[in-house]
């Protein structure tokens, strides 16, 4: 495994996190008995353990190592670690040392029952122990660690940036003695989301069995990586120039054009940043919202036609613009459907009841008589009981129209 | 949209309540400079958005090229819309720089010299370790 | 609800229509002779009411149970209408020697299509025996030709302001509200000729002010947040630049109040012109914008897109102003 075989043997061959790494070999290096612990907090695949082994290392640590993936117990941490917290060793492979630095990676995992006290043993360890202690988690901020952060320091770890994960992967290439196009590195660094490890498993496992590797060699990688599929079918997209372009990276895309085209509207705010620009390429895509209008069942001939000018209200307007956070993955329609279905559903049924006790639609009930019932309701309690006997609502109506729990007494 | 170096940036007054929530979010002063800086260690996230809306502006910081050591932003970048740290002050590698052969060699001396620089001596101890 | 609670229940106690109302007693003398019966004007003017007092006048106490009311935007479509006047005209009627016939009541008619409305034609036809229908729209004009021919056209007209305020008092009386006479003022002036409107808001102002009494700056307040604050807002942020939040008040709009994109563009042409901070020229411009997209609208695939496309229109449009 690559992973493996370019393991990181010097703190400056971990890539990345540079001033992580520096806070780390100074707290590591001014470490005494009664200091704090160091908290590694970051993403997965980009350095945390790399960075303790590689510095384990250097400086001559002898590494104790325990990972969530251990059954973790009080027991088993006292029995493992607790023979380096105060007692001289016993253990042949330690001899030579003095010096030992323990290390809990992935805490985060200190979770369920088959982890009984596990927070309590890390804390008591942390005190009694005379090696310094490193701790790593993906995400500090986690509430059950929230009683060990007194006796942290924190160190935060950010994704690697895709320059950086491109330039190791280059050299190993390289070393591996595969010749690849640039293309293809700066793709896998684009989608590696910045997780370094993952990134040079993607390498490897494209790599696998070649020594060139060429652009046209990337098959749709893998199930697991629709989103690495949408994320690079937008990005390139975004980012051509010219509709051919475009219209190449959409057919080799498995993201059908309905999808395609309501994650292009969700998206352009963020990519166009200029007020012109926006509206010129919304304008296009009105236009081939229309179209996919009027193609629904019938005028296939048309489609071909909606889905140029939908991609060309994506393209890139020459010169780079102002940047953009990431991009959508999943069109906000789907989630703002499933997630309001139960309010629409509770505003249909108000809106008929109501609609049926005041002789109007239920349309006309929504538009013309909600809005001053919601008032009613919410700011006078007593009108508000009689009313809705009146028109049949139901707690969670009333509730939901007064924006208001309902008390225990009206 | 306003490009902001994390090295050394001036403000127009803030007032108490917003240089507070400035500190805590990672900001510092530097009296002898006169400017305010990004302190290591603090919410770049958060210093972002506070000094967005004390700037009334969009807010990005530059990034310093670990190489070549220039600060520079992150819209002419390649990888603007993939980049999951965009506008965080971090260490990059600028476009120019991305461009020379022996990459990674360079970024390994860069590096190398960074934590020396930077760091404190190791504190003697009484059995020099050996690497192994 | 007062605008239920006041309702009136029989011809002399409904507000104005006067002309429409002495017609239709002559009508209502000689039931048998009675033909299907088309309503048409301004909302909140009557047309339901006095159609409900026609069903009491014709059929009397248990005129519920041989009244059909339907609403054309309810209804899934002419054939939902059809099965549902087949199976009232079948149980409803018949049952009572002294009631002449059936009543359905059919309203926002004039959002029927076309072709809907011929196939209304022959359900009128063939139900002429046992059943009258009341159909109320709007515009008269958009209801076919040969229905309007069958029916018997009463107009309804803009009801006076003096008459909206009397009653608005004789409500506010009743329920012992104490109310400034700006306030009611205030209130026939939002209303715009729409009774249900001006008394919901005349209720609504009771709920939000309480012990208060009643005054214009809560009618200004109430009449604020019932309309089109948002709408108003969206359109604010649009042109100042702020695309996404405005973007989010859209979607709001749609999910939160459920408004389909036809009620969001029609309220958006009507704050257009009432903004203040746009120039008489520019609403013709912008009115133009969206008359565009009220027409991409109808066909288009997707509403938000849409909307949004006409947000972005906004935006640009709005740039220039942005100091």
């Amino acid at each position: 495994m690559w992973t493996e075989r370019y393991r990181p043997l010097s703190i400056a061959d971990v890539v990345g996190n540079e001033q992580a790494k520096l806070e780390f070999i100074i707290w590591l290096d001014r470490w005494k008995i009664g200091a704090k612990t160091a908290l590694l907090h970051g993403p997965p695949g980009v350095g945390k353990t790399a960075l303790v082994e590689a510095a384990a290392r250097e400086r001559g640590y002898n590494l104790i190592e325990m990972n969530a993936s251990d059954a973790r117990t009080e027991a088993a941490i006292t029995r493992i670690v607790g023979r380096a917290a105060g007692e001289t060793s016993l253990d042949a492979t330690i001899e030579g040392s003095e010096r030992n630095l323990i290390f809990l990676d992935e805490i985060d995992g200190l979770f369920g029952r088959e982890d009984q006290g596990g927070v309590g043993a890390i804390i008591d360890l942390i005190q009694r122990s005379r090696s310094p202690v490193v701790l790593a988690a993906n995400n500090a901020s986690e509430p059950k660690l929230r009683s060990l952060r007194e006796y942290c320091i924190t160190i935060r770890f950010y994704e690697i940036r895709p320059p950086l994960i491109v330039a190791l992967l280059q050299k190993i290439c390289q070393l591996e003695g595969l010749s690849v196009d640039s293309d293809v590195l700066k793709m896998i660094g684009r989608s590696s989301s910045g997780d370094l490890r993952a990134a040079l498993n993607d390498l490897q496992r494209l790599a696998q069995g070649r020594t060139v590797l060429k652009k046209s060699d990337i098959p749709f990688v893998s199930e697991r990586d629709r989103n690495l599929d949408v994320s690079r079918t937008l990005q390139e997209i975004f980012e051509s120039s010219d509709l051919a372009r475009a219209l190449a990276v959409q057919r080799s895309s498995q993201i059908d054009y309905e999808t395609l085209h309501l994650l292009i509207h969700d998206n352009l705010p963020f990519v166009k940043r200029d007020v012109v620009e926006l509206s010129e390429a919304y304008e296009r895509l009105s236009e081939a919202d229309v179209l996919f209008g009027r193609i629904r069942g019938e005028h296939w001939g048309l489609l071909g036609y909606a889905i140029e000018l939908m991609l060309s209200s994506a393209l890139s307007e020459g010169p780079r613009r102002a940047t953009a956070p990431a991009l959508k993955l999943i069109p906000s329609k789907f989630i703002r459907l499933a997630r309001t279905r139960s309010e629409r559903e509770l505003l249909e049924s108000i809106s008929t009841k109501v609609g049926k006790n005041c002789h109007t639609s239920r349309a006309i009930a929504k538009r013309d008589i909600l809005p001053y019932l919601r008032i009613m309701l919410e700011n006078d309690g007593d009108a508000a009981e009689d009313i809705s006997t009146y028109l049949g609502l139901d707690d969670e109506m009333i509730e939901y129209l007064s924006g208001r729990e309902k008390g225990p007494e009206a | 949209m306003i490009t902001i170096s994390r090295n050394g940036f001036k403000l127009p007054y803030l007032g108490k309540e917003k240089f507070v929530e400035l500190m805590r979010s990672g900001i510092a002063y530097d009296k002898a400079r006169g400017l305010f800086y990004v302190v290591e260690g603090g919410n770049p996230e958060r210093a972002k958005a506070t000094l967005a809306e004390i700037l009334d502006d969009e807010v990005v910081f530059s990034q310093t090229c670990l190489v070549c050591k220039r600060d520079f932003g992150c819209a002419d970048c390649d990888y603007r819309i993939s980049c999951p740290t965009r506008d965080v002050p971090l260490f990059c590698l600028c476009s120019s720089c991305r461009e020379r052969p022996n990459l990674y060699e360079s970024y390994h001396i860069a590096n190398e010299a960074f934590l020396k620089a930077a760091s404190t001596p190791i504190r003697k101890r009484g059995v020099q370790a050996e690497s192994r | 609800m007062w605008v239920e609670k006041y309702r009136p229940q029989s011809l002399e106690k409904v507000v104005d229509q006067r002309e429409t109302v002495e017609s239709l007693k002559i009508l209502l003398k000689d039931p048998l002779t009675m033909p299907h019966l088309l309503f048409s004007g301004p909302p909140g003017t009557g047309k339901t009411t006095v159609a409900l007092c026609i069903a009491r006048i014709l059929q009397g106490d248990l005129w519920r149970d041989f009244t059909l009311e339907l609403n054309a935007s309810d209804e899934r479509g002419i054939n939902t209408v059809r099965e549902r006047v087949k199976s009232f005209s079948r149980h409803a009627v018949g049952l009572l020697g002294n009631i002449p016939f059936g009543l359905i009541i059919l309203d926002e008619s004039d959002q029927m299509t076309a072709e809907a409305q011929t196939a209304l034609r022959r359900i009128m036809e063939t139900s002429f025996r046992t059943s009258r229908f009341i159909l109320i729209c709007n515009y008269s004009s958009r209801i076919i030709e040969p229905i309007q021919s069958r029916c018997a056209l009463f107009r309804f007209s803009t009801l006076k302001t003096e008459d909206i305020a009397r009653h608005l008092q004789f409500i506010a009386k009743n329920e012992g509200v104490n109310t400034k006479e700006e306030a009611i003022r205030s209130i026939v002036d939002f209303s715009e000729g729409d009774l249900r409107r001006a008394i919901n808001t005349l209720q609504a102002a009771t709920a939000y002010a309480r012990e208060q009494p009643l005054d214009e700056r809560v009618v200004t307040k109430v009449v604020g947040q019932a309309g089109p604050k948002e709408v108003r807002n969206m359109i604010q942020k649009a042109m100042s630049g702020q695309f996404e939040k405005s973007r989010e008040l859209l979607y709001e709009l749609m999910t939160k109040h459920g408004l389909a994109g036809s009620d969001i563009i029609r309220q958006i042409h009507r704050e257009i012109t009432r903004m203040e901070e746009i120039p008489a020229k520019e609403v013709a411009d912008l009115a133009q914008i969206v008359a565009e997209y009220d027409y991409r609208l109808v066909e288009g695939a997707n509403e938000d897109i849409q909307l949004s496309a006409l947000l972005a229109q906004f935006a640009r449009f709005g740039s220039p102003h942005r100091t």
